[in-house]
């Protein structure tokens, strides 16, 4: 009998605890932090123009390009860049360059075999054309 | 005695130095040291050296053709700088002129400016295109400049240090042991020592030398110019030394102990970390087939992370342990690109491997790295010094000794016999005493790093045995039809339990513990208890002691190829012995055809023949108190030759 209460508290701690995880989970994901000094935001989906490059100060700043910013998770873009709206535009930053109130993956890789006698082969690898300089 | 001694020595240099004894023993000697390895190589390099590895499955996930471009190795630099790494090494060669090279050298300049020393793999020392040899601004790049109609042409190594992608060669049966320190290469510079300045040299991290004032291969044209020696340090060593791993004075070439523990970090992406297949299989496969290839572990020591995982997540606290304050070799897993190398204990692995496992036998063992070759310098007659290495005459040490330990005991001179005759009475359990406490001072003075005391055991280790009588018995005891039996069934029952008992310490804990725990131990004690052969037991114990001497500071030499010394040791005594059969048989033969005439052709080489086989022959006479011995009686000819 001595142990209802205890159980009782428990049980609402747990609800309490579900509800804000659930709270947290609906709530957008947000970049938080800038990891390097200066932080490049590109055009979207593919990042091919450098756009502005915002400071660790004016992230933290009250003027324009102030953190947090929002991730935009329905928007599709290169897989190393991360949809971001700022006053309301949208901005792409590469993932590495910023840190997240969540964690984000593009990938997974599982199963990869790094030491292996690979078959020896009497060729060499021929290079597409995709790999001639870009002409600008 | 002496020209037993000169034949057995250049024999056993014949089998060494050819192939045979030493390339088919050598994995397996290889294999027993890795097993020893794996539980003494500590793991403080492990957790400073993680490898960024761009697999052929990155190229599809970050939608970049092969070869990479460059601007996504500036996006990995600019990624990893933004880490905080120790040391970046890109085991990349950027031999082309491509677009992005201005952004590669703008993220390396980044990186050196958040005092991230970023060094970059080449294959011979690269000039800067806008400069002259010696170092100047080359005319016409310079006249461009300042009409501004030509911007400088850009290159990596404003910012970035060069270091020698080449490898040292391959010598051993199992892959990669030797990491050189540094490569070198030949260079034209003008003659005028002035003009080859040291001041462009300097900001690479090359060394000069020059070789000689007329210049190696010169041709006669070329009399404004000289050949100089240039050394690139290879990336291990310039890594180390940057960090304070390593003083100057102490780079020599490396010997890699290939470290043996998986990583969990690696455990958690990659696949065959456990071994797979049958027990049966595998036991087939380990004699059929070379033991290092079977017990091959296929993932990596070095704590691994793919360029994907960097580039396409965030708020990874493990990309930020691996990477945080850890030196990064960032190197490439592409199909058919050749960069692979082959290790003792690792399947073949990407070539960034071996420099963050070089890079990691610096960390780990410092100044006590094990040498591939050890230099000292004599002076010569006339009066020059002559570099001697090391290696050659350890090896030639460990073959004399081995040769001179089957001389002396199983033929003694008449000098050793008779100091041999005091000791004969000895009971065995106090020999076993003395050569047991003899190797007790031995591994203690190892043990605190006494070399000298260390040696001056082994020496005594090696009188111990050269006058304690160690010779097994040929005469045994005659034996009851049960023991008969017993004897006999133990020869059927023991190589079936020892065979099962390989099998599953195989299974459980791998090769290298197999061949420590059973194989190794069982045929010694094999030898000792069923063979008696206290001889065996004693030189095997030493040459094991005298290599993890050699191995041990201050002289910190690769391991020697121990079995391979057992094995010419085995060797050895049945070749004396083959020699006395058939010295025996041929003194029967002359002493019913005494005449020369009677040898037919032959006739004029009997003379010569009487002096061979009167060599071949042992020279023991046995003791009255050796006979009186209860403990062995050797087969040795009573007849001295």
């Amino acid at each position: 009998m001595r142990g209802l209460p205890c159980r009782r508290s428990a049980l609402i701690v747990f609800v309490l605890l579900v509800t804000a995880a659930n709270a947290a989970e609906q709530r957008p994901t947000q970049v938080t932090k800038l990891r390097t000094p200066k932080v490049a935001l590109y055009n979207c989906p593919d990042g091919s123009n450098k756009l502005r490059e915002v400071t660790q100060q004016e992230f933290l700043g009250k003027q324009e390009f102030r953190g947090p910013w929002v991730v935009d998770p329905k928007k599709e873009v290169d897989g190393s860049l991360l949809p971001v709206t700022i006053d309301g535009k949208e901005y792409c930053v590469r993932l590495y360059s910023v840190e997240t109130d969540k964690a984000v993956t593009a990938t997974s890789e599982c199963g990869a075999l790094v030491a292996a006698n690979t078959p020896k082969s009497a060729a060499t690898r021929g290079v597409g054309e995709d790999c001639k300089p870009n002409k600008k | 005695m002496l020209i037993r001694l000169g034949a057995l020595v250049l024999i056993g240099a014949l089998l060494f130095v050819f192939h045979g004894i030493r390339y088919y023993l050598t994995p397996w000697s290889q294999a027993i040291i890795n097993g020893i390895v794996k539980y003494t190589y500590p793991h403080t390099g492990q957790k400073e050296t993680t490898v960024v590895l761009f697999r052929e499955e990155n190229l599809q996930q970050l939608k970049e053709p092969y070869p990479v471009s460059y601007k996504r190795h500036a996006m990995v630099v600019d990624a990893l700088a933004s880490f905080e790494p120790r040391a970046i090494f890109m085991d990349f060669v950027f031999m082309d002129k491509r677009d992005g090279i201005d952004k590669l050298q703008q993220a390396i300049c980044d990186a050196q400016t958040a005092r991230i020393p970023v060094y970059v793999a080449v294959i011979r020392p690269m000039e800067d295109p806008n400069k002259t040899t010696a170092g100047e601004p080359k005319p016409e790049k310079a006249a461009a400049n300042e009409k501004g109609s030509e911007k400088p042409q850009p290159w990596l190594f404003p910012c970035a240090k060069q270091v020698s992608a080449q490898m040292a060669p391959i010598y051993a049966a199992s892959g990669v042991l030797t990491y050189a320190h540094r490569i070198a290469y030949e260079k034209r510079v003008p003659a005028n020592p002035d003009a080859a300045g040291d001041k462009s040299a300097g900001d690479k991290g090359v060394r000069h030398k020059r070789v000689s004032d007329k210049g190696v291969g010169a041709k006669d044209t070329d009399k404004d110019t000289v050949v100089e020696k240039e050394f690139l340090t290879t990336p291990a060593f310039a890594m180390a030394s940057a960090l304070g791993k390593l003083e100057a004075g102490e780079r020599q070439d490396m010997e890699i102990i290939w470290g043996n523990g998986v990583p969990k970090v690696n455990t958690k992406w990659m696949a065959e970390c456990a071994r797979s297949g049958s027990w049966f299989a595998h036991l087939v496969s380990i004699f059929a087939d070379n033991p290092l290839k079977t017990s091959k572990l296929r993932c990596p020591y070095t704590r691994t992370v793919s360029v994907a995982h960097l580039l396409l997540s965030s708020n990874d606290p493990e990309l930020a342990d691996l990477v945080h304050g850890k030196a990064v070799f960032y190197g490439a897993a592409f199909d058919l690109t050749g960069d692979r190398v082959a290790s003792p204990v690792f399947d073949e692995l990407p070539g960034v491997y071996l420099h963050a496992m070089a890079y990691d036998n610096l960390v780990t063992l410092g100044k006590n790295y094990k040498r591939a070759e050890r230099e000292f310098l004599t002076p010569s007659l006339a009066g020059r010094q002559i570099s001697i290495p090391l290696t050659g005459v350890v090896d030639a040490l460990l073959l004399l000794v081995t040769v001179t330990i089957v001389l002396l005991v199983e033929e003694p001179p008449l000098p050793v016999q008779k100091f041999r005759e005091r000791f004969t009475q000895i009971s065995p359990s106090r020999k076993r005493l003395v050569l047991g406490l003899i190797t007790a001072l031995v591994v203690v003075s190892v043990y605190f790093d006494q070399s000298l005391l260390a040696a001056l055991g082994l020496l005594l280790l090696m009188v111990a045995i050269t006058l304690l009588d160690l010779v097994p018995p040929a005469e045994r005891a005659p034996e009851s039809l049960q023991a008969f039996v017993v004897r006999r069934l133990l020869a059927l029952v023991v190589p079936i339990l020892a065979v099962a008992a390989f099998v599953t310490v195989d299974r459980g804990l791998g090769l290298e513990a197999a061949l420590l725990l059973i194989a190794v131990p069982g045929y010694f004690l094999y030898r000792v208890v069923v063979g008696r052969d206290m001889l065996f037991a004693a030189t095997a114990v030493l040459l094991v002691l005298a290599s993890v001497v050699l191995v041990s500071p201050p002289v910190n030499l690769g391991p020697r190829n121990v079995i391979a010394y057992v094995a010419f040791f085995e060797l050895a005594r049945k070749l004396l012995k083959h020699a006395d059969d058939v010295a025996v048989q041929y003194r029967e033969l002359r002493d019913r055809h005494p005449e020369d005439s009677e040898w037919g052709w032959a006739r004029p080489i009997m003379p010569a023949l009487d002096n061979v086989f009167a060599v071949c022959r042992r020279t023991v006479a046995v003791t009255e108190s050796k006979r009186d011995s209860k403990e062995e009686a050797h087969a040795r000819t009573a007849v001295p030759a």
